[in-house]
């Protein structure tokens, strides 16, 4: 089995019958794309109608107190990066393989560092300005009863010390350990290049 | 215009068994054959025929096999199933699953490279597919055939 002639013949006798017809993946088209882009959307979204509703918000009543209108922009804010932020990851998905390995790659490996970046830096600038946000928008909402206050803004605390000291860290974890992978793994893909 | 089921019947089963190279599991390599071909079928419209289809298609396939490392793990190689018997008179299968083996027991860009010269592929081609030299190619070949010849021996 050293001669690459014969390596060939034996090369070519790989099953290739259960492969599906051209009709059945022109079928597929349309749900591969949906299913990957699905998501990105839903968030995009999302994300533009927070901040229509808080432009209404803004527009419909005129707020007494400075901390509300500042609580309204944050969220504002808040709801344009997470818009921002996806809608600049998409052409990741409609960009075309069409590149030799090497481009891909290094291609790759700048999108990995890009999302480092987003949940290193930029989610913790989003969740800063909702979090502040949220906090100052409610005050003038229950702050004539005293007992409302201390209850909503209890509430509040619990649920952003949750997701603070649970939820992001656990998350940040995650992804950060399956990120640090994949570059890992473009760079070593990249020095085979070299 | 280029017909996709043309070229889909024409380039799947290579497509196939570059993937194959690449992965070593056929519910695997049959699914990235199956994205190659939904991104030749979205972009065979805005195709330039400056370019060969083959190296087109090619080009996709290895690149979504290069990505592949993000979709799944790719089993460990000790992992794979070995059913290969120790005696030399083996079966077409049987000189398949060990080419196979083989194969993926290289580094990743290596069975890119040897899969494509198995699929007859010019050299310079597979150098425009890959991003590397022609000449680097001609030594790389070289030198995974060199490597190929010890893992056959060791299943010898």
């Amino acid at each position: 089995m050293n001669n690459l002639d014969e390596l060939r013949q034996i090369w070519r006798n790989t099953d290739t019958s259960s492969l599906p017809a051209s009709a059945d993946i022109i079928l597929l088209v349309g749900k591969y794309r949906n299913k990957t882009l699905r998501k990105k959307f839903f968030l995009i979204v999302v994300a533009i109608i927070l901040a229509s509703l808080m432009f209404g918000a803004m527009a419909r009543y005129d707020s007494a107190m400075l901390s509300t209108r500042i609580g309204e922009w944050l969220l504002i804010i808040a709801a344009a990066m997470l818009a921002w932020t996806n809608a600049r990851s998409l052409p990741r998905f409609y960009r075309l393989e069409n590149n030799t390995n090497r481009d891909f790659l290094l291609f790759l490996e700048k999108t990995r560092q890009n999302q480092h970046y987003f949940f290193r830096r930029t989610q913790v600038i989003a969740l800063a300005c909702c979090s502040a946000g949220l906090l100052l928008y409610m005050f003038e909402l229950v702050h004539k009863n005293t007992n409302l206050t201390i209850i909503v803004y209890a509430a509040l605390v619990v649920y952003l010390l949750l997701i603070w000291t649970v939820l992001r860290p656990r998350m940040f974890r995650k992804q950060s350990a399956k990120l640090n992978g994949l570059i890992t793994k473009t760079e070593s893909l990249l020095n085979q290049l070299k | 215009m280029i017909d996709f089921e043309e070229i889909y019947t024409l380039y799947s089963p290579q497509v196939f068994r570059v993937c194959m190279g690449y992965v070593n599991d056929e519910e695997h390599a049959k699914d990235l054959t199956q994205e190659t071909f939904i991104s030749v079928w979205k972009n065979l419209p805005s195709f330039k025929q400056q370019a060969k289809i083959s190296t087109w298609i090619f080009r996709i396939a290895t690149n979504n096999c290069l990505r592949a490392l993000e979709t799944s793990k790719r089993r460990a190689t000790s992992d794979l199933p070995l059913q290969v018997t120790d005696h030399k008179d083996e079966s077409p299968d049987e000189k398949l699953a060990v080419l196979y083996r083989c194969i993926s027991e290289l580094e990743e860009v290596d069975r890119i490279i040897i899969s494509l010269v198995l699929e007859d592929l010019p050299q310079a081609d597979i150098a425009d597919i890959v991003g590397i030299s022609a000449v680097n190619i001609r030594v790389r070949i070289h030198r995974i055939k060199e490597k190929l010849a010890i893992k056959f021996k060791q299943y010898e």
